[in-house]
């Protein structure tokens, strides 16, 4: 019994201390490394890298201030805890969330956000981190409680995209939501029981578009703040979509309507 | 072959399509959720042995972590067996127009899986999947498909070029998705039958499914990030492709 509470204590510590969060795989860590905005405190490269891999990791750790350090790919392994590695792990600091007020500056004119209510699966957080950045959204915000946090799972599902695309958390995002109401947003949620097509609604304006958990949904003091809810039309005879794919047509929509406006 | 799944949706899904291969259902101790209970009682209707007592089997000791997305429940099923391709486009599947899908070589479960749930979602009427180098329709298929599995028909083929053929002879449109098409957006569907096919992860269509591909389209990737999800962009693309959504209501 000691031993597994041991080791279930060590686990919840990989993905909620972020002083020993890991990324792993070339492509993230290299993206991380280029977007040189989520401090790296320790970067690692195995002996499956080639030359041109160590060079161009090596300048860009030089340009963001550390050091590359040469190991074997076993202890690369054993540092990230998984074998999938290709060669390239970093050691992350906390992820640098924008505050609300940061994220409201660096914003275009007639910005698109999206806001993701308690949303729980990595996988999920990821690929919606990755499709608000494809198809052009300009930010995401999220909560503090009961809420995935950036995590290495995140980073890699999401492809690097979170270093992309400006994330957000506020303590309470009710009240992040009223903040942003009272800047002139329009505030939709997308909710499978709402009548209301996809394709009739609206987004035109400053727009957040609310995501809700996996399980429950939207939670109903976000969902009396909306202007609009609308669901996706199914077609077939039974089934609901996943939170990511759901947000993926979504975020297209958006996306088409105003390349198109 | 049997499977041992973990969702309790996938499962219900197994229990309402042919209940007959549904072996056992194991709860773990105490109160089941809402879901599970929702599951036992369907599975008590149809006489299948309920356990209550038993850890349940691993189903998979070196996939260290998936399943603690889910709970301890668990059900034994046997798997869906696949159809011949040509059951997919016989004269009754094609009269109407409708959506096909042709996975070609797709390696990661979850994927496949996800594009099952939204197939079903969408009223996709068939499935041909790669059988080398593509992820096996596995538990992890099942669950993630949260019961698409049981509604959307499927095919297992080595290559996909039989499958074009038979699709081009029924009269669909073929088409092809690559991140490099000149095309952004899909063109209209208008009422014409439709085989969209998805390349692996990595690598995309091969050069040679590519060539018989009618058409080619991209999803506008307007971000630093190459492309989107595999998943995510065939659920875009399905959206917008199912013939009876395009008459409801995309504009």
């Amino acid at each position: 019994m000691v031993d597994s509470s041991r080791r279930r204590s060590a686990r919840r510590d990989v993905l909620t201390n972020h002083n020993r969060c890991w990324i792993w795989g070339r492509h993230v860590v290299l993206a991380t490394l280029r977007a040189a905005r989520w401090p790296i405190i320790e970067l690692l490269i195995g002996d499956r890298a080639d030359d041109v891999l160590w060079d161009e990791a090596a300048r860009l750790a030089n340009e963001i201030g550390i050091q590359a350090i040469a190991t074997d790919d076993g202890s690369l392994t054993k540092a990230c805890r998984s074998s999938e590695h290709q060669g390239m792990a970093a050691r992350m600091a906390p992820f640098p969330y924008h505050t609300l007020d940061q994220l409201g500056k660096s914003l275009p004119a007639q910005p698109m956000l999206v806001a993701l209510d308690r949303l729980q699966d990595p996988f999920n957080f990821g690929a919606i981190v990755r499709s608000a950045s494809t198809l052009g959204l300009d930010g995401i915000v999220i909560g503090e409680h009961e809420q995935v946090d950036v995590n290495s799972q995140v980073a890699r599902s999401s492809a690097g995209a979170v270093n992309h695309i400006p994330i957000a958390r506020a303590n309470d995002l009710v009240a992040a939501v009223d903040s942003l109401r009272e800047r002139g947003f329009q505030i939709v949620a997308a909710s499978e029981r709402a009548d209301t097509p996809l394709y009739q609604a609206s987004f035109q304006r400053p727009t957040v578009a609310i995501i809700g958990n996996e399980g429950r949904g939207i939670r109903p003091e976000l969902l009396a703040r909306c202007d609009q809810s609308f669901s996706i039309p199914m077609t077939g005879q039974v089934g609901s979509l996943n939170a990511a794919v759901a947000a993926g047509i979504l975020f297209y929509e958006m996306r088409r309507q105003r390349l198109t406006s | 072959m049997s499977l041992i799944l973990r969702n309790p949706h996938s499962v219900e899904a197994v229990l309402r399509v042919r209940p007959a291969d549904v072996f056992e259902v194991r709860l773990a101790p105490g109160t089941p959720s809402p879901r599970w209970a929702a599951v036992a009682e369907l599975a008590r209707q149809h006489d299948i042995p309920i356990r209550t007592s038993l850890a349940a089997p691993d189903r998979n000791s070196s996939g260290k972590g998936k399943s603690e997305r889910l709970g301890a429940a668990s059900a034994t099923i046997q798997e869906r067996p696949d159809l011949l391709i040509d059951e997919l486009f016989t004269e009754e599947m094609t009269e109407r127009p409708g959506l096909w899908l042709a996975l070609e070589q797709l390696q990661d479960p979850h994927n496949v899986g996800a594009i099952f749930r939204t197939a079903a979602f969408f009223g996709v009427k068939g499935i041909i999947l790669t059988r080398e180098r593509s992820a096996p329709l596995s538990a992890t298929v099942y669950d993630t498909a949260s019961g698409g599995l049981e509604y959307v028909p499927f095919a297992v083929a080595s290559n996909l070029s039989r499958t074009i053929t038979l699709a081009k002879a029924a009269g669909l449109a073929i088409l092809g998705t690559s991140e490099h098409a000149a095309q952004n957006l899909v063109s209209p569907p208008g009422d014409r039958s439709t085989l969209l096919i998805f390349g692996n992860e990595e690598q995309g269509l091969r050069k040679v499914t590519q060539e018989h591909c009618d058409e080619l389209c991209s999803l506008t990737p307007l971000g630093p990030i190459q492309s989107l999800n595999v998943s995510v962009a065939a659920g875009v693309l399905m959206s917008k492709l199912a013939p009876t959504n395009s008459l409801l209501n995309t504009p």
